[in-house]
């Protein structure tokens, strides 16, 4: 290490150098790009190498927007107000698609825009609003072709119909790759030529209106580069697969995901069947309800590795498929989930993958579910599992017995607490039950004889539903639920001791409502030593009992 | 064992795994294959040696940065991504200014991933919340922008 004289003497003959040239533009990029823009636009104005470096972040994202919403209410000089931003931002995009320098640089661009004029409003102020429609169109498309290497166009909320000329100027931009729409309306349906996106969202969950509802195809984008698809619209969704359909195989594709109604399932099903790249799947349906029964040839999706939907679905997909990983949502909540585990688990147990990790968002983790999923998926490496109930896994165990006393309920009585008192006891009445619940399991399976879970088990997560989380507004005062049985560090490390004897290969456990963010993870390090961790802060005196 | 010789001649002896945090060391043990020669560090001091060599052996056992770190980064690991978080690499970077843009030099010649992006995110700290002259200050910065420049510039500001 340097001395402090060293130090001293190394920091007087460097302390004169001009920084903004010691470092490689690469690295003070790498810096810049921590910061926001704000930070940005004050980098820019210290030197010109700054400024060099800051403008491809200044550049790299531009809005291009006009609110035109005018109302009887409105007064002129808001109206003037709503006027002149428009122009403005007219006026600015013009300036930067002529600027050589810095039109290369865009690489996105948002366009947001409303005209939305009521009758009431003063005839002259609406005929203002309503003229300045067309050059704002008009001016967006000029401009566009100067923006060589813009990859990426997000049109977000607009209460009119999309306008043909800029479904036409996107079409023709070399370079566009990812074109997003967020409540989008196509009043157009077909045009020629076709967008060639490699990324398409289709984002209508907010607003979903559809002016034409006669077209049976939505025949603006080619599948011919399409990488990824996200069509989250009821509106617009079997259009667009009737379309894609129609164009022959989609070879490229390798991930969608579809908002949906249930019945445009043979459409979809009729889809996939033309995308031999899929690798991931996502589906959610507008509904429960019994899905169609349509089949999809056994030689489709021969790469299809990720499932995630209604379960029907799963079980089609999955046979004679590498599928490795499937996160089912629960649809039919007529049947018991015994009867459903008993139809779906031998589909997963068909797959070629095999599956290794699964997720049964809305599946309780009981003795019965367990034995089943190892009976059916014996290769499995990764469970998640909706967090127990009370009393679900027997009590009778090795650990019970070590430590069975009741937690002593000194001094806190929700009758006489303040509300921040009150919320501190909630949270460690939930650190407790959540404790509780992993530790019960474990209890549970080290207690029997044989392995009730897959043998190569590495890791498994509970769910928590927020809505089984001890709530004090639930409750009158007086009847909080009481404390439950708890188990200390020592009694955890002890099981996970016990519980990797017949499980070598488990290395977490954890339960809250995301795994990422689980309100308890245990996991094995390196060394083998087993370690707790949390997303939340565990209350002090809960830590202090652990 | 690697020894390692920095560009004042100073010879240092390292384990192999701290050595290999190196992508520049790695590769050129790699190359040379197994053998006693010292290898040359021709743009690394000794000065600022020592605190890269304190910094790989504390961070010898940290998993290796992965390419797709970015892509499939939750907001915690963003955040996290972001922000220093360890006292001791706070504590490592509370250095002077001269040390630190070496460190960065150095970690960008020995190729050392994790410390240069930890190097830089001390230095987007330094500029967090600071104007623009005081960005000219802390970096010794000379504005070198014409008059019509400067009033390009603020107008691009404007605009973007």
């Amino acid at each position: 290490m340097p001395s402090d004289r060293d130090t001293d003497l190394y920091a007087r003959e460097m302390g004169d150098r001009n920084y903004s040239t010691v470092l490689p533009y690469d690295v003070w990029r790498e810096c810049f790009l921590l910061l926001n823009r704000k930070e940005h636009k004050t980098l820019s104005l210290t030197c010109v190498s700054f400024n060099d470096i800051c403008l491809s972040f200044l550049f790299e994202e531009i809005t291009y927007s006009c609110s035109i919403y005018f109302r009887k209410s409105h007064d002129t000089l808001l109206i003037d107000d709503m006027l002149n931003a428009a122009q403005r931002s007219m006026d600015r995009l013009r300036s930067l698609a002529r600027d050589a320098k810095l039109a290369p640089l865009v690489r996105k661009c948002t366009l947001w825009y409303t005209f939305n004029i009521t009758s009431a409003v003063d005839p002259y102020y609406a005929q203002k609003g309503r003229d300045l429609y067309d050059p704002f169109i008009d001016t967006f498309t000029a401009c566009l072709p100067s923006f060589l290497n813009m990859k990426a166009v997000d049109l977000m909320h607009s209460d009119s119909k999309m306008d043909k000329r800029i479904l036409a100027a996107l079409a023709s931009h070399p370079k566009l790759e990812k074109v997003f729409f967020r409540s989008v309306r196509f009043g157009v349906h077909v045009t020629k030529p076709r967008m060639t996106p490699v990324e398409l969202v289709i984002n209508n969950r907010e607003s979903d209106v559809n002016p034409n509802s006669s077209s049976k195809v939505l025949d603006i984008f080619s599948g011919e580069r399409l990488e990824t698809l996200k069509i989250w619209s009821l509106a617009y969704a079997p259009k667009l697969f009737r379309s894609l359909t129609k164009q022959g195989p989609s070879k490229c594709l390798t991930s969608i995901s579809v908002f949906m109604k249930l019945e445009n399932i043979p459409e979809f099903y009729a889809f996939l069947a033309l995308c031999p790249a899929l690798t991931r799947i996502e589906v959610e349906l507008n509904r429960p309800g019994i899905v169609p029964a349509h089949s999809i040839p056994a030689k489709a999706l021969p790469r299809l590795t990720y499932y995630s939907g209604p379960e029907e679905i799963a079980k089609a997909l999955t046979p004679g498929r590498p599928v490795k990983k499937v996160h089912v949502h629960y649809r039919r909540r007529t049947f018991s989930r015994q009867s459903v585990m008993e139809d779906i688990l031998p589909s997963f147990a068909q797959s070629i993958g095999p599956l290794s990790f699964l997720i049964l968002d809305q599946t309780k983790c009981t003795p019965d579910t367990l034995t089943l999923i190892s009976a059916h998926l014996p290769r499995l490496t990764k469970l998640h599992l909706l967090s127990p109930e009370e009393n679900t896994f027997p009590k009778d165990d090795l650990i019970g017995e070590l430590d069975n006393t009741p937690e002593p309920q000194g001094g806190e009585n929700p009758l006489f607490m303040t509300c921040h008192e009150l919320h501190s006891l909630e949270r460690k009445l939930n650190h407790i039950m959540l404790h509780t619940r992993y530790m019960d399991i474990l209890n549970w399976s080290t207690s029997r004889s044989g392995r009730a879970l897959p043998s190569g088990l590495e890791s498994l997560h509970l769910i928590v539903d927020s809505m089984a989380l001890v709530k004090s507004s639930r409750y009158d005062r007086s009847e909080m639920p009481p404390h439950q049985r708890k188990y200390t560090t020592g009694d955890v490390l002890f099981a996970l001791k016990t519980f990797v004897v017949d499980y070598p290969s488990f290395q977490s456990l954890s339960i809250g409502q995301e795994e990422e963010y689980s309100n308890f993870r245990w996991a094995k390090d390196a060394d083998g030593a087993w370690n707790l961790y949390s997303y939340t802060d565990l209350t002090p005196d809960f830590r202090e009992q652990l | 064992m690697v020894i390692l010789i920095t560009s004042d001649n100073v010879k240092y002896v390292v384990e192999k795994d701290v050595a290999e945090l190196s992508v520049l060391v790695k590769n050129m043990l790699e190359d040379i294959g197994p053998s006693d020669e010292p290898i040359p560090l021709h743009n690394v001091t000794s000065t600022v040696f020592n605190k890269v060599l304190e910094y790989c052996i504390y961070h010898r056992n940290d998993p290796p940065p992965s390419d797709d770190d970015e892509g499939c980064a939750s907001p915690l690991h963003k955040y996290l991504a972001s922000h220093i978080c360890s006292e001791w690499d706070q504590r490592f970077f509370d250095v002077d200014q001269a040390l630190l843009f070496d460190i960065i030099l150095a970690a960008n010649y020995l190729d050392i991933k994790t410390l240069l992006d930890d190097a830089c995110k001390a230095v987007a700290h330094l500029i967090q919340g600071k104007s623009t002259e005081e960005i000219r200050g802390i970096f010794n910065i000379v504005n070198d922008f014409t008059p019509e420049e400067e009033a390009r510039v603020k107008k691009e500001n404007v605009s973007s």
